[in-house]
């Protein structure tokens, strides 16, 4: 995710000709920037979500390209692509993270329909240690354990050995740290 | 990995916003001067002058270059004639030994003055002075004449002879660095 530093400075310049309202070096600088910023969307996000690493990366330019005019000559083009493109794999895990909860939420939400006020704060409880227990597994296995109750895991052997070993070492957790 | 014309396409309309956004922002002052003028007094027609001066500005800066970065220190000039004019517009009328005039029409010219030689030096400082001055400077006229239609286009006639007056001495030298 490096560019060569002709590479750079001939950005640079464009993004001066950008700022100046040269239409004419839209094109030139994003296929400059695009397989750099591609590849730092993809290294981050993982194999598994490539869709997303094109989202994000065509997100992050877009910003960049609406705001081409504050561009300061004094600073690097490239750098500053690199700290858009950052915030929006920042706010992509984000986002992630929080839609991969809602099956637990969901779950809870469904518990907690048929159960006594007494049975609902329990189940309640139970939860809670779950998602403590899973917020302290290796990202792989806190990954796995995701997929699994996002029901947006491969069904293919390796996988099921991988979510064996990790259903072993949440079932683990749950019994060093919360004795159950 | 390579970008699809799409997202390139995307990227150049997202540019073309981000260019008109500038543009309405930097010419904003224009129509805060029309505010201004129209709260102090200023005839009706006189806030054609400002949405003339907010099209021209909002549309140089949308185009970009020397016409473009010459809009907001115009606008920013143009403050001087603007309130100069207002201000001694309250004043009325100067008698001395017998003989009476309204200050409005010297204060338009000797502003006229004074923007000329500030302006001037600004666009020196530019890429592109000539071009820059040339854009400017209706857009100083605009605003001025929004305070120094006080003697009738007699004094927006004072205010732009004035700035040509002291500017027209360097116009020779822009000229030949321009090559035209």
């Amino acid at each position: 995710m490096t560019l060569a530093p002709e590479r750079r400075t001939e950005l640079n310049a464009l993004f001066v000709r950008l700022a100046d309202g040269g239409r004419d070096a839209v094109d030139p600088a994003y296929r400059i920037l695009w397989p750099a910023l591609r590849a730092l969307a993809g290294r981050a996000l993982g194999p598994l979500r490539e869709q997303e690493a094109d989202d994000v990366t065509q997100t992050a330019m877009l910003k960049l390209f609406a705001e081409a005019h504050r561009f300061d000559p004094a600073r690097d083009a490239f750098a500053w692509a690199i700290t858009l493109t950052s915030w929006e794999i920042r706010s992509a895990v984000t986002r992630a993270r929080r839609s991969r909860s809602a099956p637990l939420d969901a779950a809870q939400e469904h518990a907690s329909a048929h159960s006594s006020p007494e049975e609902g704060a329990i189940q309640q409880d139970d939860v809670a240690q779950l998602r403590e227990a899973i917020a302290l597994l290796s990202p792989p296995d806190r990954l796995v354990i995701e997929q699994v109750l996002a029901e947006t895991h491969p069904s293919d052997a390796t996988f099921r050995k991988r979510r064996e070993r990790a259903m072993t070492r949440l079932r683990a957790l749950l019994r060093v740290v919360y004795g159950t | 990995m390579a970008p699809d014309p799409h997202a390139i396409r995307a990227a150049r309309s997202a540019y073309e916003r981000g260019r008109a956004k500038l543009g309405l922002t930097h010419a904003a002052p224009a129509l805060a001067y029309t505010v201004i003028a129209f709260l102090a007094g200023s005839e009706p027609r006189a806030v054609w002058f400002g949405v003339a001066a907010f099209v021209a500005g909002a549309t140089a800066v949308f185009a970009g270059g020397a016409v473009g970065r010459a809009v907001l220190p115009a606008l920013v000039y143009g403050a001087l004639p603007f309130a100069v004019t207002h201000l001694v517009q309250s004043f009325g009328h100067v008698c001395v030994a017998g003989a009476c005039m309204a200050w409005c029409m010297p204060a338009c010219a000797a502003t006229g003055l004074v923007v000329g030689v500030a302006f001037s030096q600004r666009a020196d400082r530019d890429r592109d002075p000539l071009l820059f001055f040339v854009a400017g400077f209706p857009l100083i006229l605009a605003t001025g004449a929004l305070g120094c239609r006080c003697l009738g286009y007699g004094s927006v006639a004072g205010l732009a002879l004035g700035m040509l007056l002291v500017s027209l001495p360097v116009v020779p030298r822009w000229v030949s660095a321009r090559g035209v």
